[in-house]
């Protein structure tokens, strides 16, 4: 009997201290737990290979206690995928936010604002952080700040030097010289072209910012005027009508509107167009896809005016996120001198003023800066979230034309009525 | 103790029986009281309307060409399925001497677009169908075309090239299927026919093709849901343009959502294309009862 008493305490003794065990070992586990932060971004497709794991590796090392896990997809379908994500409730804990999403993900409520984080930051760094960036590249909208850019820039145009030497041409600077040296560059016997628009429907927002709206803006034109639309006016025609012309002329390789932005620096890459135009939000892809190619840049053809479209992608943490001070760690270290020198001298424009004046900067994208320095006609329509719907309507208009199933006339001015209503409802009119 | 076997057999099934309702009825059903709603993302309130969304779609010319663009799609891959998935079928019973292992080679060298993901056939499309793609190339330098055709780009080329692309991709299974059907029938009746002195032709009208009339309803169906819900290729290859000319109902449902987010909208063309859908099942399913039943 008295055994039996023994052998129950020792058991539960030793059940005790077992229980105790597992707790410590937990506890110690919890406390070592490595946190797992999750980015969504599409850039790693674009940038050259090793680039932002080397960033990641950066971050890792001085956050031993966080790992980057980073969730990638090609740009064209980035945008839907996030709003699938948002939707289930499985937004990753940093995003990376195309510039032309910014208003419609900030009145979704998908990104919140980064104001609050930067209060907890002393004043020097915070003053400097905001103001680190260009304007155009800073991610406001109604005075608080949502996103830092991590790439961006402006179109202009990109060509194919050693193309240009061969024919005894030089970068045009009005868009009248662009079809006149367009006729050199194109020989169809060798299946070289002088230039190729990318107007696809598979992919609209590249359709607008690489193509339709510089050269609006170029033609003197916009998007959207006092809240309504404005591109059915003559600058809009006269867009339309000038690609239509190249590509009858025979100048833009045939099949515009089945190419998408991707497909454009494939034929830039393949030595089978001459020049396009182009952001320098993907400079960095001819770099990869061709290096051996003498690839330049120049400032966008002036048409009444220099214009172009500002385009880039940002980070930003969304209001679903799960480790929100270790995204803004991350957004601190991806926006900090040493990491974004690192990534402009891997290939992208540089957004942050001090690098500007960098030498080696100011040659490598001497075309793009000098676009960016002669215009402020940077985004397509303002502040509503309806900007990628406009898109589709737009491109779908320009198609009739190139089909010759409209005049350009009647197909932007019945495009201009669809987006007209859509106006209507985004500014409550 | 034991159980009833009728016990067993439902303790068995309901499992997979709930899994299935849960991943196939529920999120149908959402869907269903969805398209009630004014479900507008950029709205923060969603408001129950009715059947203003169907009305609103039923009226709108967008939604009546991306049906006529679905039914044009569906009628074309349908028959071409089926008339070459035959022909096909009936070549490689064929057994010519000496040529077995020729024919077993081609029997599973036909299999290969079927095996090839989606993606991966649109991208391969892509590159035979460009404006300087190896189709044109062909055509070209066989003289049959002066200047190239821009297969994707073009308002009249664009849907017979999705079209093909997506028979293509799919003839395998319907080859495999009415080739399995074929092989089922009693040799005997060939031979008996053969004495009797009946032609090829005869042979095919009076036995082969009265047996595969089952198959081809089955597969009829098959194909009529799948082609009136294809999205993958058409997407890749043309997103639905040049101008529309391609945008069939699952397209545009996607756009609506995705791009108008018009979730409430989307959700009451989601349904009426599984209405669309359902009504041509039935009308097959009614064939086949009607058959069995004569």
């Amino acid at each position: 009997m008295r055994e039996k008493r023994s052998e129950k305490i020792r058991r539960i003794g030793v059940g005790i201290l077992a229980s105790f065990c597992v707790v410590l070992f937990s506890f110690n586990a919890a406390l070592g737990e490595k946190i797992t932060l999750t980015w969504y971004e599409w850039v790693s497709q674009e940038a050259k290979p090793g680039v932002i794991d080397h960033m990641i590796e950066g971050f890792e090392k001085e956050n031993p206690n966080i790992d980057v896990k980073r969730i990638t997809d090609p740009w064209p379908v980035t945008h839907d995928k996030i709003i699938t994500m948002w939707q289930a409730g499985r937004l990753p804990d940093v995003l990376a936010v195309n510039r032309n999403w910014l208003w419609e993900f900030v009145s979704l409520g998908i990104i919140e604002p980064l104001d609050p984080y930067l209060e907890q930051e002393s004043s020097e760094f915070a003053q400097e952080l905001k103001n680190k960036f260009f304007e155009a590249a800073q991610g406001i909208f109604a005075g608080k700040t949502y996103v830092f850019p991590l790439w961006g820039g402006v179109a202009a145009l990109v060509y194919n030097a050693d193309m240009f030497t061969n024919k005894g041409v030089t970068p045009p600077e009005s868009l009248d010289e662009f079809v006149k040296i367009s006729e050199k560059l194109t020989d169809p016997a060798k299946f070289q072209y002088a230039t190729v628009f990318p107007l696809s429907e598979k992919n609209v927002a590249g359709a607008n910012v690489c193509c339709i709206g510089p050269l609006l803006y170029s033609m003197g034109g916009k998007y959207v005027e006092n809240k309504k639309t404005a591109f059915n006016k003559e600058p809009g025609v006269k867009t339309v009508e000038f690609l239509v012309d190249m590509e009858k002329k025979g100048y833009a390789m045939p099949g515009s509107i089945t190419y998408t932005a991707a497909d454009m620096r494939d034929m830039v890459a393949g030595g089978k167009v001459a020049m396009v135009l182009d952001g320098a939000w993907c400079w960095a892809v001819y770099g990869a896809k061709a290096p051996e190619l003498n690839i330049k840049n120049a400032p966008m053809p002036k048409g009444q005016r220099i214009g172009t479209v500002y385009n880039g992608g940002n980070l930003g943490i969304p209001k679903q996120s799960r480790h929100k001070k270790e995204a803004w760690e991350f957004i601190k270290y991806m926006t900090s001198d040493d990491t974004i020198y690192y990534w402009y001298k891997s290939g992208y424009m540089p957004l942050a003023k001090k690098f500007a004046d960098y030498p080696e900067f100011k040659t490598e994208y001497a075309g793009f800066f000098e676009t960016f320095k002669s215009t402020d006609n940077f985004f397509q329509t303002g502040s509503i979230p309806q900007e990628i719907q406009m898109n589709r309507i737009l491109v779908s208009a320009v198609h009739k034309v190139f089909l010759g199933q409209k005049s350009a006339r009647e197909a932007l001015g019945e495009a201009a009525a669809e987006y007209d209503k859509i106006l209507e409802k985004a500014y409550g009119g | 103790m034991k159980y009833k076997p009728s016990i067993v057999g439902w303790l068995a099934v309901i499992p997979l029986a709930m899994s299935l309702i849960l991943v196939t009825t529920v999120p149908l059903c959402y869907v269903f009281i969805l398209s009630f709603y004014r479900y507008y993302l950029p709205e923060k309130i969603q408001s129950f309307i009715g059947l203003l969304n169907y009305l609103e779609i039923l009226k709108t010319r967008e939604f009546w060409h991306s049906f006529s663009v679905t039914i044009v799609f569906c009628g074309c891959v349908i028959f071409f399925h089926l008339a070459l998935g035959l022909s096909i079928a009936l070549l490689l019973n064929q057994r010519f001497p000496g040529l077995e292992k020729v024919r077993r080679f081609f029997r599973a060298l036909i299999m290969t677009p079927w095996l090839i993901a989606g993606a991966v056939a649109a991208s391969i499309w892509l590159v035979l169908f460009h404006p300087f793609g190896a189709v044109n190339s062909m055509l070209m330098s066989s003289h049959l075309l002066k200047r190239p055709l821009i297969w994707l780009g073009d308002y009249r080329l664009a849907l017979p090239s999705v079209i093909g692309l997506y028979v293509w991709r799919n003839l395998p299974f319907f080859i495999i299927i009415l080739l399995a059907t074929i092989e089922s029938i009693p040799q005997e009746l060939y031979e008996a026919a053969s004495i009797d002195g009946a032609s090829k032709i005869n042979q095919f009208l009076y036995i082969t093709f009265p047996y595969v009339v089952p198959t081809l309803l089955t597969l009829g169906m098959i194909d009529t849901i799948w082609s009136f819900i294809q999205f993958d290729l058409i997407f890749l290859t043309t997103g639905g343009g040049p101008a529309g000319a391609t945008q069939n109902l699952p397209l545009l449902v996607y756009y609506t959502a995705f791009e108008d987010l018009t979730f409430g909208k989307a959700a009451a063309q989601g349904i009426l294309t599984f209405l669309f859908t359902l009504t041509f099942a039935i009308f097959y399913i009614k064939l086949s009862v009607q058959r069995e039943s004569e």
